[in-house]
């Protein structure tokens, strides 16, 4: 009885749960990017927000939705985030710094690797970002100029950055 | 019957929620599975075109132009799979783009496998929203010739804080005879086009291409092509039979393409501009072999504006009104001592047209092109209606 059972249930078990697994495997076979763990990325963060809040001495602290607060002497003086986004097919790596406001003071793309659009890695480009507060999609999309052969990293890096900043405006306000 | 059904069910309900828990987190883009992984995409042109003639009737032709589906994998952060797969004209299947890339940093990678030439704007950029205009431009169809992609390896990277990028390239020519010519004045190297199809090779060609955005709303692009044509008669050739050498050596051409391209965009404003020059030799001894008329130099080029007419309104429609201007001629120039210049090979081009954009990547297009040639043949004008779409 044991031996039909046991014999039944490895039939089960091995055509469809083996298809099964592969699409398990598909589903969590990447590996989430950690900014802190990538030595090269964790130094540009962290230069960029000692330049911006002109400080060596902050701190930093992860609160919800990968965001982090940056601290001087226990006052909250500004928040960041490294999200990531999509372009053509390949991710791509960015930073957001914040005041204390969630008015955005810096957007600095970190990892770029498709061969497409890296016009957004532009420094004068991103400045169109800063003090971009707009609660409205469309009139946060209009104060930053479109780049013909970078479609869809704009509108990706665009669509990103508007929803986390709606994000960190929700957390502050609770 | 009945268990197998519970489980089918079950497996398939089991991998529907996880697929539905994944789709949830991330609403940027299509992806299936996990944050990452597997990407879907495509594109679609669909286009209906009709001759007008004042003396003539002539037929309208409606054609589902293209259909293409991009299919990669991002394996992990540095190594990714590109797949384009095509339907052209409904029936015929082809496979626009195929390779592995990897990341060696950020700013340089190396890819193998089928991939486009980097000849001119829209052999790379050629999704139906980004161009004015229902079908392709001319030129690039009978200069450059788009869709162009072949065999080989590359590496791109970006130098400058990535103002200029680069990207070398080495590939499978064009079939320039396999047992008959196949190149033509009148479509110069287009039939050649090997399209990873069980492509050969005798020896590789270079491609490379340059581009620069360091100045704001610009977009500068130089590119270059050298080598020479394949021919199967190079296949199972002794090398030390002078006379076969020498009939095989006239089965091929020599090509040196080199092209310049801008993209302008500020507000409402674009502005686009392309010049493809390309030169041939032994064309002369490739004529007298195949029979065929292959000019020695070709040359493209256009001037293109537009201006979105619904900048000042607050709404994600566009309705862009273009205007584009193009000459390319295939028989710029043809050897000495060989066949004569055919004026009618020596095109010109006006177009006018509107493109409605109703969401990032849905296009309706319109367009009226006035085409003549160096001839005193009278002009034809043509209308063009199309769909566009990208996702």
């Amino acid at each position: 009885m044991v031996n039909t059972t046991i014999h039944k249930i490895s039939a089960f078990l091995s055509k469809d749960i083996i298809i099964f697994l592969i699409m398990s495997l598909l589903n969590f076979s990447f590996i989430n990017y950690d900014w802190g763990k990538d030595i090269k990325s964790r130094d540009r963060v962290h230069k960029n927000i000692s330049d911006i809040f002109n400080s060596s001495t902050y701190t930093i602290n992860s609160i919800s939705h990968d965001f982090y607060t940056i601290s001087e002497s226990e006052r909250i003086v500004g928040y960041f985030i490294v999200p990531s986004a999509f372009s053509k097919y390949k991710k791509f790596d960015y930073l957001i710094i914040y005041n204390n406001f969630a008015e955005i003071l810096k957007v600095k793309i970190l990892n770029y690797r498709e061969s497409h659009g890296f016009e957004i890695c532009n420094q004068r480009w991103l400045k169109q970002f800063i003090g971009n507060n707009s609660d409205s999609e469309f009139e946060f999309n209009s104060k930053v100029d479109a780049i013909s052969g970078a479609t869809i990293s704009v509108n990706s890096l665009k669509t990103s950055i508007f929803k986390k900043t709606q994000n960190l405006k929700i957390i502050i306000n609770e | 019957m009945k268990t197998k059904t519970i489980r089918k069910t079950l497996i398939m309900g089991i991998l529907f929620s996880t697929i539905i828990i994944a789709t949830a987190q991330n609403t940027a883009q299509k992806i299936i599975g996990s944050n990452q992984g597997l990407h879907i995409g495509g594109y679609g042109q669909i286009d209906y075109n009709r001759t007008i003639n004042d003396d003539l009737n002539y037929n309208a032709k409606l054609d589902v132009h293209r259909l293409v589906t991009f299919l990669g994998y991002n394996f992990n952060e540095k190594t990714s799979f590109v797949s384009e797969l095509e339907f052209e004209h409904v029936v015929e299947v082809y496979v626009e783009q195929a390779f592995l890339s990897h990341n060696i940093r950020d700013n340089f990678s190396i890819n193998a496998g089928l991939m486009l030439i980097p000849m001119g704007i829209q052999n790379l950029y050629h999704e139906p929203p980004t161009f004015n205009g229902v079908e392709r431009t001319n030129i690039d169809k009978y200069i450059v010739p788009t869709t162009w992609r072949e065999m080989g390896a590359s590496v791109n990277g970006r130098i400058m804080d990535n103002t200029l990028s680069y990207e070398l390239m080495l590939v499978n020519g064009f079939n320039g005879y396999d047992g008959e010519g196949v190149f033509t004045g009148n479509k110069g190297l287009r039939s050649g086009r090997q399209k990873g199809a069980e492509s050969y090779m005798t020896a590789p060609d270079f491609a490379s291409r340059f581009s620069y955005v360091g100045i704001p709303n610009l977009n500068l692009g130089l590119s270059t092509y050298f080598g020479e044509s394949e021919s199967t008669a190079y296949n199972g050739l002794d090398l030390s039979d002078k006379n076969a050498v020498a009939s095989a050596d006239s089965t091929i051409i020599g090509i040196n393409m080199m092209g310049i391209d801008g993209r302008y965009q500020k507000g409402a404003l674009q502005l686009r501009g392309q010049y493809i020059v390309a030169d041939l030799s032994n064309t002369n001894q490739y004529n007298t072999f195949t029979g065929k008329d292959l000019g020695s130099k070709m040359l493209g080029y256009y001037a293109e504006a537009g201006y979105n007419l619904l900048s000042e309104k607050e709404t994600n429609n566009e309705l862009i009104a273009f205007a584009r201007y193009e000459n390319y001629n295939t028989h710029k120039e043809v050897e000495e001592g060989g066949i004569s210049i055919n004026s009618n090979y020596d095109r010109k081009d006006v177009i006018i047209g509107l493109g409605l954009k109703l969401a990032k990547g849905a296009m309706f297009k319109i367009d009226y092109q006035i085409q003549s040639n160096g001839n005193s043949n009278p002009r034809t004008d043509q209308i063009n209606i199309g769909t566009a779409v990208w996702f």
